[in-house]
């Protein structure tokens, strides 16, 4: 292909979509409304097949049947409690696997030896199903939160601290030799330099770290019975109440989509 | 890599593959002339679910009714009743009543169709070295039961109403599971004490490991209550009749066996769930189960067992006594040609 083919092929970018930060707003309203659309189109396929029974639904709620009962629990208190104290041991554990994950992926990175000897380590740690080490935090904390934010934690770290290695290996040269000859301290090479360049990398490590704390805190919930929503879904379920687990599923949703939110928003902090 | 390796490597894949699909390690062909039934046994340990299961199996009880019966083991409780909801199975034993009748109201399909076992055999235990003598030291303590609405959760109520009576706090009950998961708990401080019921766990009741706080007279209320049943679904009970009697003539015949023969029947219980208690052990069962205890009918204590699931908000309401005799249907526990 000639290289005019390929300029033609190639569209300029627009200045708002060229500039960093936040996509232009009809851009955004048009991608909440293609999700909205996506999501509501499945609830609704739900919906039918539970009505019409084709969806068993001694084991699937009715969507708006979840929803309902979502919403009335959180009037009531009934998953409002417990929905709190989810959020408080996702918050923890996000805390928790937050700073430590980016403090030992920064030092991973900073001493190269340790690096090389650990990331393998971290990596496989990584693709193991840590879940299963649940009974251990219950020995060592009881049958508290703090068992529960403890498990969470160690799962979520290994995602931080590899993508944070990762990032921070991936700062262009350059911006390296900038930040030496303008003379900045660790703290502003830090805050105006590695962290912006790393930001997405990190956000990244951030976002599946989350992810992984919600999975932890969820299911160590369900098993152990401790806690919030993974109490209240465990609870339902043995008693057969399929509305009250889906109202519970639709509020970890929730909880899901607003800290992803929240992730979203420190990174685009961070980049600015 | 060559070619000829290569589609030499994908066919032996493709070979393992199917041969992986082809076999099911769990499941046996029936014999000819007979019906197979996936039966749903919360632990093959057992005394009271386990033992009748693999000496009815063991002496042939099944198979003189034409069944060919596969066990398939549960963690008991409400998994036993989802297992049978998603069809792993058409009968379940060994199930608290107020899961089957919960489920029920759900809009499952569920018919109690026969006693399992009758009066409270739940005995609560702590560290044997611990300083835990009696079941007044467990005011304010933790203590595990089951899963909510279970026997163990009841017992746990009546524990809290002596407790109360002599004006101290309640034990704060902890949900955690069967009896392995309650040894885990006890050893590690998760919790003061936990429950089993014979012979779970008397080896290490028997070696002093473990202190008994309850014993079969704790609960003098529950004498007379069914706490466990046996279950099945209602579409099955529609399209094979004959199965569900032939069912339960076995396991009739089974528990006759069990308290005539007690060294064949641990043998047979021992070998077939492939227990490593010893036979000593496995035969203190007969220490806190007879054949009154292990009857098929009457279902007593059903409207006890409801009241105790709406107290501990595990039912949102009592139900009538027409209501209740709605859920279950003992004419296939009757002697043959009675009905069904």
């Amino acid at each position: 292909m000639t290289r005019a083919g390929l300029a033609g092929r190639v569209r300029p970018p627009s200045p708002a979509a060229a500039a960093p930060g936040r996509p232009p707003l009809r851009r955004t309203a048009r991608l909440a409304a293609a999700r909205v659309t996506v999501t509501v189109a499945l609830l609704a396929v739900v919906q039918a097949g539970v009505q019409t029974r084709v969806i068993n639904p001694l084991f699937v709620a009715r969507p708006t049947t979840a929803l309902a009962g979502a919403a009335r629990g959180l009037a009531n208190g009934s998953l409002g409690g417990p929905m709190l104290v989810t959020l408080y041991e996702v918050a923890a554990s996000l805390v928790i696997s937050g700073a430590a994950g980016l403090g030992l992926g920064y030092l991973l990175w900073r001493f190269n030896a340790l690096g090389r000897a650990y990331e393998p380590w971290v990596a496989g740690l990584f693709a193991a199903p840590l879940i299963l080490l649940y009974p251990i935090p219950l020995v060592i904390f009881g049958r508290t939160t703090t068992a529960v934010i403890a498990q969470a934690s160690v799962m979520a770290v290994l995602p931080v601290i590899l993508y944070t290695r990762q990032g921070l290996a991936g700062i262009e040269p350059q911006l390296l030799k900038v930040a030496a000859v303008y003379r900045l301290s660790r703290w502003q090479g830090l805050r105006h330099v590695f962290a912006p360049a790393a930001a997405p990398t990190l956000a990244t490590g951030l976002r599946l770290g989350l992810t992984y704390v919600l999975v932890g805190v969820i299911s160590m919930e369900y098993l152990a019975s401790i806690g919030g929503l993974g109490k209240t879904i465990n609870f339902a379920y043995l008693q057969f109440d399929m509305a009250q687990v889906y109202s519970a599923v639709v509020l970890v949703f929730v909880l899901a989509g607003m800290l992803l939110a929240l992730v979203g928003r420190l990174q685009w902090m961070v980049r600015r | 890599m060559p070619r000829s390796r290569l589609l030499a490597g994908l066919g032996c894949a493709a070979l393992v593959l199917s041969a992986a699909a082809c076999s099911n390690p769990t499941a046996t062909q029936p014999a000819a002339g007979t019906t197979p039934l996936n039966v749903i046994v919360p632990l093959s340990g057992n005394f009271t679910s386990g033992l009748p299961v693999y000496v009815a199996l063991k002496e042939g009880f099944f198979k003189k009714e034409h069944l060919s019966v596969t066990v398939v083991n549960t963690t008991g409780g409400a998994t036993n009743v989802a297992a049978v909801l998603a069809g792993k199975g058409a009968v379940g034993v060994d199930t608290g009543p107020v899961s089957v009748i919960a489920a029920d109201q759900h809009g499952a399909n569920l018919k109690i169709i026969g006693a399992d076992t009758t009066g409270m055999d739940i005995l609560f235990f702590t560290k044997g070295t611990g300083p835990i003598k009696s079941i007044y030291g467990l005011a304010g303590k933790k203590v595990g039961f089951s899963a909510p609405g279970s026997s163990s959760e009841v017992a746990l109520t009546q524990i809290n109403s002596d407790l109360k009576a002599k004006g101290m706090p309640p034990a704060i009950g902890e949900p955690i599971g069967g009896p392995p998961m309650q040894l885990t708990a006890v050893m590690t401080n998760q919790v003061s004490a936990g429950f089993t019921a014979a012979p779970n766990l008397f080896s290490q009741v028997q070696s002093g490991s473990l202190r008994l706080l309850t014993s079969l007279s704790s609960y003098p209320g529950y004498s007379d209550v069914a706490v466990r049943v046996i279950f099945a679904s209602g579409s099955y009970i529609s399209s094979h009749p004959t199965q569900v009697r032939e069912f339960l003539t076995a396991w009739s015949q089974a528990w006759a066996f069990v308290f005539a023969h007690h060294d064949q029947a641990m043998a047979d219980w021992q070998k077939g769930a492939k227990l490593t208690e010893p036979v000593s052990v496995l035969a203190t069962g007969y220490n806190y189960y007879t054949p009154t205890t292990q009857r098929l009918t009457p279902i007593d204590g059903l409207s006890r067992d409801v009241s105790d699931a709406v107290s501990l908000g595990v039912l949102k309401a009592p139900l009538t006594s027409g209501q209740l005799a709605g859920y279950v249907d003992t004419t296939f526990a009757g002697p043959r040609g009675s009905s069904g």
